[in-house]
């Protein structure tokens, strides 16, 4: 079961025995396993009422009232102990807040040992400029601590959204059920839930169809502007939208047109925030029927302001890494090279798209901060 | 202090016995990298053992065990308790990190300040390629898929967000990029 370590002549080496995870990695986004934001150890720029600590490690955020898992990892200091072994809570680890009245460790009793390295956190207080730390300590409650995470516990705002059905010339998506759409918001409710944001949904009764367009079940898209022939977007999000509500509109197919001559490309949604154009358009999500809920939480994303992971100024990819595509709000596009092999699963299962909310502000990531930003739009989104 | 294994050479022997240790500083941190008061794990029990011997047993005060290597290794356990919490094999490489900085020498650094970068490699630290040979210019050979691949590019992006540094790890073949070299040259020399 020993690590070897191999020192460097006249150098020192550091042993950083601790780390946190997503409880279940390779399982998708449930309420209860919350990405933990284990970028880096540095803690990036906190928001002003999120209070300094001298923590350097992990970030997670968690609403209020609601208990989720986290998980600790120790490849560092395990080595090839027997799963069973993990699985019964070796090595001894214990969790124990700092401040159980803002955030309080509820599973284990007494704090552990953690089987399979987990325990349970409950969020509690929704609280400026009180940092709270969960210490992990080796051996017992009093044993050294050889690691500490950072929860921001966070009161759940509710958002309304109305859902449209869209039929073009007649054609709308293939499956415009109130099961499908009770699924979707029930995953991006799943990814968006840690980050104290929630949105419930009721379907209009009445369909709203579309006369006028290229081709049938079709939104040509460029950006609010047609393609080419009749323009489908201002006539969907502004016939029926529903006041102080997040329209969604159902439709089958949406064609993105490609940027510089580059192909049109369709996409699973296509979002247009308060901030979009002026007013001619209204603030509104257009969804094609090949969305999912990760699609609807990317999207959900956009109305809540936040950009793509992955992008810059002006549409142009600037990051190409392994973070940048776990996060829900990658754009899901490769301008020029393949995904290496070890992208493939991000975290939620083979082949899945990332959904991760980042709580922490890493300063020269453009795109960063996402809880921060995304509550302050959902304060007054409209 | 425990006996040392040593052979007894005959009388008037022209052989003679040398019992070669070295320290090694091992620092156990919360968070890899510089050292910072906060990142000090203190209060760790623990005990380093050599050929079966116990050489060395104490509790760190500071995050930092000064450890005897004796021979090629020796192995340090980390207790509470009295029971053994983890173990480590040490060994003291006698050449230095490399400074190159391809995939082999960012591998050694990133190992050095802590970062995790898997076990496998041919010493099972996690530095997984072995310096290639001097030899003529030739095509590059086809990239093929690295072992560790996953860890190696997470650890070289947390010392990226570490030091503010704005680089993408990898491109699709595995190669790191955007590490500013002297920046890890500087840190690893600790």
């Amino acid at each position: 079961m020993s690590i070897k370590v191999r020192v460097r002549f006249k150098k020192k080496q550091i042993i950083v025995p601790v780390r946190f995870r997503r409880a279940l990695e390779s399982e998708p986004p449930a309420l209860d396993l919350p990405d933990v934001d284990e970028r880096g150890f540095a803690m990036g720029k906190r928001e002003t009422t999120w209070g300094e600590a001298d923590i350097q490690g992990a970030m997670v955020a968690v609403t209020t009232g609601q208990t989720v898992r986290v998980r600790v990892v120790t490849p560092d200091m395990e080595g090839e102990v027997n799963s069973d072994d993990v699985d019964a809570g070796f090595p001894p680890l214990f969790a124990v807040s700092t401040d159980p009245k803002v955030a309080e460790v509820v599973e284990p009793t007494g704090g552990g040992p953690l089987p399979g390295g987990i325990f349970r956190l409950k969020g509690v207080l929704d609280t400026r400029n009180r940092p709270v730390s969960i210490q992990i300590h080796l051996g017992s409650r009093d044993g050294p601590i050889v690691g500490e995470l950072e929860p921001h516990i966070f009161n759940l705002m509710p958002l309304r959204c109305a859902v449209h059905r869209v039929e073009i010339k007649g054609v709308g998506p293939s499956d415009s059920s109130a099961q499908r759409v009770a699924t979707m918001f029930e995953m991006a409710n799943a990814i968006w839930r840690h980050a104290g944001i929630s949105f419930s949904h009721t379907i209009r009764p009445n369909i709203i169809r579309i006369a006028e367009a290229t081709t049938a079940g079709v939104v040509t898209e460029g950006r609010g502007q047609s393609l080419s022939g009749p323009n489908e977007v201002s006539p969907i999000v502004n016939r029926q939208p529903v006041p102080q509500h997040i329209n969604v509109y159902l439709v089958g197919k949406i064609v993105v047109k490609g940027k510089d001559g580059q192909k049109d490309i369709e996409a699973d949604g296509q979002t247009f925030d308060k901030t979009f154009r002026g007013s001619s358009i209204n603030p509104g999500i257009l969804v094609s029927e090949t969305a999912d809920g990760q699609a609807l939480g990317h999207e959900l994303g956009h109305f809540l302001s936040l950009t793509h992971s992955d992008r810059g100024d002006g549409d142009v990819e600037i990051r190409k890494d392994f973070w940048s595509r776990r996060r829900l709000m990658f754009s899901n596009r490769d301008d020029d090279k393949p995904r290496p092999a070890h992208h493939a699963d991000l975290g939620y299962g083979l082949n899945k798209s990332g959904c991760m909310i980042t709580v922490k502000h890493v300063t020269t990531d453009p795109n960063d901060d996402e809880v921060a930003r995304a509550r302050r739009r959902a304060k007054d989104p409209f | 202090m425990a006996r040392a294994n040593v052979a007894r050479q005959v009388v008037g022997s022209p052989n003679f016995n040398t019992l070669n240790t070295r320290i090694a500083v091992i620092r156990f941190q919360k968070a890899p990298g510089e050292i910072h008061a906060a990142r000090k794990i203190t209060g760790l029990e623990f005990r380093v053992e050599a050929q079966g011997d116990v050489i060395q047993q104490g509790t760190s005060a500071d995050g930092v065990i000064k450890m005897r290597v004796r021979g090629e290794s020796s192995d340090l356990l980390l207790l509470f308790g009295g029971q053994v919490v983890a173990r480590y094999e040490v060994s003291i490489a006698l050449e230095e990190l490399d400074e190159t900085l391809l995939t082999h020498g960012l591998q050694q650094h990133l190992r050095a300040l802590g970062y995790h970068i898997g076990h496998g490699g041919p010493a099972k630290d996690g530095v997984i390629d072995v310096p290639a040979e001097p030899t003529p210019p030739t095509p590059p050979p086809p990239p093929k898929p690295q072992e560790n691949a996953l860890d190696f590019e997470r650890s070289v992006l947390d010392f990226q967000i570490d030091q503010s540094d704005d680089g993408q790890a990898i491109v699709p073949n595995g190669d790191p990029t955007g590490v500013t070299t002297a920046r890890i040259s500087r840190e690893a020399d600790i």
